[in-house]
């Protein structure tokens, strides 16, 4: 697994890029310019990010900065929740592949059985972030809608400074504007 | 029992759409993917067609009987009028060189948001009713009967275009995706077919003279609240004169800057800039919004609101307007005001606007006499008529975001950026590929930068998002300054969502706070509140 | 499936041929009035479609700018030919447009990024194909029509005997290979792959796309086979060609079947251009987001059917706010 990570990341960022229509996927995939194909190259970043993680397996707040690069992306495209965080389960199956002769020749049950509950932490921190996420997009609706009418409010002597008294904090690191 | 993990692999779909023709690909009408319609009375304000309760959600979308007949009229009469209609229906070779130039396909990857299936979309029909070609080969040459799916589809594609341009610099032929969305919208607007996040702004400017139709005496005081802030943090007591006759200039911006945090703050930057300079100017309560909604409606409404800007010129007696910091607002003052409305300068003061402060003819605005104030501060600095303290704004890393209108509808792009690094010390630039005349639109551009549909908005912003990301990780830039009162709305949610940590603001807030002023106190704080020796500590 | 309609209808166009001169013998309808019309509806028919453009008035000056405006701050500098003011930066735009394909070749800015394992990546290389290749195809294209004028000029004019000897400066082969017969079906197939085989491209392309590819690399291939394969007598076409021209059609007895195959496919061509997007040609000049200055700021531009719509009025706004306004101590016109 640690002597081919590239070749993971690379079968992982086919399989997530499947979960678009097939010409935009092909497309993602070709471009490699970071600015002008920016779905394409972040996914791929991280998602290569994400398979040293999963040998090293050491710091969760890496992984999760990781995961939420794609899923950030996933979180406002149109899928459902459910769909958004599957990506993760696809590492399953992409090891599976890459490694099917090793497993059956070494007798590697065990490590994959382990990897795999990697995988399911990794697909339990997703969806947090996923829902993270969301949340954030709504508190950003509310804000939005308080910055408009700013000075509307003031002059209705209704401002509140600190949506935080209401709102409770945003979301990770959803600064209030 | 729950699935194993392998098995709820095989058991998801993966989004695969059905592996048909874009034309046979049926369309989602799920909430988050359109705009709430255009509320009854707001319709009826405007005496625009049809006006009923309806939402995009529902089957029956209560159109005209003769829908059919209102499309086909509309399009003939349009083609009639519009050269680049007709030969952007009719010259596309979709040799794909636009695909991957649209920042909500870019972002989001739904093939209809490629430049060139959203002009199909209205080609398709366009080719069935209008072309030899279409009326005897029909599909095999790429036509399409018009059914209310068609209009249905249209209503969900030309509402998830920003009329940004991008696409139009890279097409050969110069097609303008921007030209083919107005033309749609211009044609569902015929049916009743329009969002309530452009019309309620269109029916309040027309009648109240802004986006939230704010009275005339709240407006004022909400103007005076500026100016007394600037009291307080400078100390220095500005005049914004409202309503005034016999001032040699009409001062109009987009209202937002007047009531959106965090476009007040610019606004105050030009109430300082012009105390400073003694400028002998006036605001108006009635042409109080420089944004013109009218241009996502369709050219009448673009024509009416505009016309506002003479009319009031004219009442005043100014001798040229200025106008502020706005996107769209400066598309229609460069490509549309003169040609539509320069008939009513006849009778007024209006001539070749020239800077009272250096002696600048601004004979780049001879015809509309009206000049942008990035052009008007930058001839100002030039001329070493301000006094300026960068180093207040020192704690700011600073990049600047091209808005669409003025980049590819104008071209204004080394003003602002001259305004910017005389008064910043620190300013990096975002990835070529994302900024000047190949910028990247906020996602909310062309009246689409309304909450309901955030979902979407995200998702346009991830290119821009990711630009800005970049340049944060890379120098630490943590403000993005521009000069569009939509864009000081939107790219705040887009910041706060692709690039956490960096703030929005205008261009003049970061003149407002370098500006020395006479007989100023020490500036203890900068224009929103904040203390400058804290931020120059965390900074 | 909307190649293969497009392939089937040329092969159905080849059996016409063969059906109608090689077995029905019909060489005067094939070889003489078939071009005669299809010559007659492509002028005719192009200059419709030109002057039905050209009808239709352009009410404003929407071009699409490429760089800095012009300023009145000398040390704001203006990009001149991607936003023109002037007419003749306008002229030296379109040219760009139009010779250099220059917004295509935006697309071609070829950077190198590093990939994830640090090897080198250059961006957008389909893209700068899709310059190369679309220049490459239009130029062949251009130089085959006037060399091809050869059979149509009696005596032939020196640069068109100048452009046929460049082109066939090889000396390969005998008769020489002219280098545009071998770019022109280059480029056709790389259109055509590029086509068939980008899935993005392919889901935007209509039949109405592979038709014309199929028909002018059936239409290229003919005219190979007619000079290195079948080697036909081009004494004999000239004598016909040249009756064409001259209004005194005659079909001399050495022409070939394959030269009515080339000709009819030249023929489907010129009919079906007119009708077709292949209009790019006439259209690309009337362009309003490229063939007009940026200038409406600077000077005023008639809009012919402007409907001089009013505003809501001053007068109107301050009745509906009069009071108000007083109160709040703003100026109005008629204080009652």
């Amino acid at each position: 697994m640690k002597d081919n990570q590239a070749a993971v990341a690379d079968r992982w960022h086919t399989a997530v890029l499947d979960t678009y229509p097939p010409q935009t996927a092909k497309l993602w995939k070709q471009n490699t310019n970071r600015f002008t194909n920016p779905v394409g190259n972040s996914t791929l970043a991280a998602l290569t990010a994400l398979v040293g993680d999963l040998v090293v397996w050491d710091d969760a707040d890496r992984i999760c900065t990781h995961l939420e690069d794609v899923i950030k992306i996933r979180a406002v495209q149109d899928f459902t929740p459910g769909k958004a965080v599957s990506f993760v389960f696809l590492l399953k199956k992409v090891i599976r592949e890459v490694f099917a002769q090793d497993i059956s020749r070494h007798g590697l049950a065990s490590e994959v059985a382990a990897l795999e509950t990697r995988i399911d932490n990794l697909a339990l921190m997703a969806f947090d972030i996923y829902v993270g996420c969301r949340e954030r997009i709504y508190l950003m609706r509310i804000e939005e809608f308080k910055n408009r009418y700013h000075m509307v409010f003031r002059k209705a002597g209704i401002t509140c400074t600190d949506p935080g008294d209401i709102l409770g904090p945003l979301g990770p690191d959803g600064e209030s504007a | 029992m729950a699935l194993k993990p392998e098995e709820l692999i095989d058991s998801i779909d993966y989004h695969h759409p059905p592996k048909t023709d874009w034309m046979d690909t049926p369309n989602d009408f799920k909430p988050g993917r359109w705009a709430y319609p255009g509320k009854i009375d707001v319709i009826k304000r405007i005496h625009f067609p049809n006006p009923r309760e309806w939402s995009p959600g529902d089957a029956d979308w209560k159109l005209p009987e003769n829908w059919k007949e209102i499309i086909y009229n509309g399009m003939r009469e349009r083609l009639d009028k519009y050269r680049s209609f007709k030969v952007f229906m009719d010259i596309c070779v979709r040799c794909g060189a636009c695909a991957d130039k649209c920042h909500f396909y870019i972002g989001g990857g739904d093939p209809k948001n490629m430049p060139v299936l959203r002009a199909e979309l209205l080609r398709s029909v366009y080719r069935n009713d209008f072309t030899a070609a279409g009326k005897i080969l029909g599909r095999l040459a790429g036509a399409r009967p018009l059914t209310l799916d068609v209009i249905k589809e249209w209503f969900l594609y030309f509402y998830q275009c920003t009329e940004c341009r991008r696409c139009s610099l890279f097409c050969p032929y110069g097609i303008d995706t921007a030209e083919v969305t107005m033309m749609a919208r211009e044609l569902l607007h015929l049916l009743g077919i329009n969002i309530n996040w452009i019309m309620e702004p269109v029916a309040n400017c027309n009648r109240m003279g802004n986006h939230l139709g704010i009275q005339p005496h709240a407006f004022k005081d909400i103007v005076d609240f500026m100016v007394d802030d600037i009291e307080n943090y400078t100390g220095v007591r500005v005049k914004a004169p409202l309503n005034e006759k016999g001032h040699e200039i009409l001062f109009i911006t987009p209202s937002g800057d007047v009531f959106a945090d965090p476009g007040i703050y610019t606004f105050m930057g030009y109430l300082m800039l012009f105390h400073e300079i003694g400028l002998d100017y006036t605001l108006s309560t009635y042409a109080s919004e420089g944004g013109n909604f009218g241009l996502f409606t369709s050219a009448d409404m673009m024509q009416k609101l505009n016309g506002k800007m003479y009319h009031e010129a004219k009442r005043l007696g100014a001798k040229w307007i200025l106008g502020g910091e706005c996107g769209h607002m400066w598309r229609v003052i460069n490509q549309y005001m003169d040609t539509m409305n320069g008939y009513m300068q006849e009778g007024t003061n209006l001539s070749v606007p020239r800077s009272p402060i250096t002696g600048t003819v601004f004979k780049n605005a001879a015809a509309t006499k009206m000049v942008h104030i990035a052009e008007f501060t930058a001839d100002l600095i030039r001329h070493n008529k301000l006094k300026l303290n960068p180093a207040r704004n020192d704690h700011l890393k600073v990049t600047f975001h091209d808005s669409c209108n003025p980049a590819r509808g104008m071209g204004l792009l080394d003003e602002p950026r001259a305004v910017i690094k005389a008064v910043c010390n620190d300013f990096h630039e975002m990835p070529i590929e994302t900024i000047r005349e190949q910028t990247f639109c906020c996602g909310g551009g062309s009246g689409l930068n309304t909450d309901e549909i955030m979902d979407i908005r995200m998702r346009g912003g991830l290119p821009r998002g990711n630009a800005l990301k970049y340049v944060r990780d890379k120098h630490g830039v943590n403000t993005m300054a521009c000069v569009c009162a939509i864009d000081r709305a939107t790219l705040i949610p887009l910041a706060n969502y692709w690039a956490p940590g960096v703030n929005i603001c205008g261009v003049h807030e970061l003149v407002g706070n370098a500006l020395e002023m006479k007989g100023q106190k020490e500036r203890e704080l900068n224009l929103r509140g904040e203390s400058l020796a804290e931020l120059a500590e965390e900074a | 499936m909307k190649a293969l309609y497009s392939l089937f209808f040329v092969f159905a166009l080849l059996l016409v041929v063969l059906f109608g001169v090689g077995a029905a013998h019909l060489n005067m309808l094939f070889g003489v009035w078939i071009p005669y019309v299809a010559m007659a509806v492509f002028l005719l028919g192009f200059i419709y479609r030109v002057y039905d453009w050209a009808k239709s008035p352009v009410p404003f000056r929407i071009p699409t700018t490429g760089g800095q405006q012009w300023s009145v701050l000398p040390e704001v500098k203006q990009n001149r030919w991607d936003n023109p003011t002037t007419v003749r930066d306008t002229v030296i735009r379109m040219a760009f447009e139009v010779l250099l394909f220059r917004s295509l070749f935006r697309n071609t800015k070829s950077e190198v990024y590093k990939n994830e394992n640090g090897g080198p990546v250059v961006a957008y290389a389909s893209a700068k194909w899709l310059w190369l290749f679309g220049i490459l195809f239009h130029y062949s294209f251009l130089t085959i029509v006037i060399r091809h004028m050869r059979l149509f000029t009696e005596p032939v004019p020196g640069f068109i005997t100048l452009i046929d000897s460049l082109d066939s400066l090889l000396q390969i082969a005998a008769p020489t290979l002219y280098l545009t017969d071998v770019a022109l079906v280059a480029a056709a197939t790389f259109l055509l792959m590029r086509r068939i085989l980008a899935p993005q491209i392919r889901y935007l392309s209509l039949a109405a796309d592979y038709f014309p590819l199929f028909l002018i690399l059936a239409i290229a291939i003919s005219g190979i086979y007619m000079r290195y394969i079948a080697k036909v007598d081009v004494i004999a076409i000239k004598e016909l060609t040249m009756g064409l021209v001259t209004f005194h059609p005659h079909i001399p007895a050495n022409v070939g079947i394959s030269f009515y195959i080339h000709l009819f496919l030249v023929s489907i061509l010129l009919l079906y251009f007119p009708f077709s997007k292949l209009m790019h040609l006439g259209g690309v000049f009337l362009s309003p987001t490229r063939n007009l200055p940026n200038d409406s700021r600077v000077r005023h531009h008639e809009n012919p059917w402007n409907p001089k719509i009013k505003c809501h009025s001053y007068a109107d706004y301050e009745d509906d706010f009069r009071e108000p306004m007083i109160e709040a101590g703003l100026p109005v016109d008629k204080a009652e």
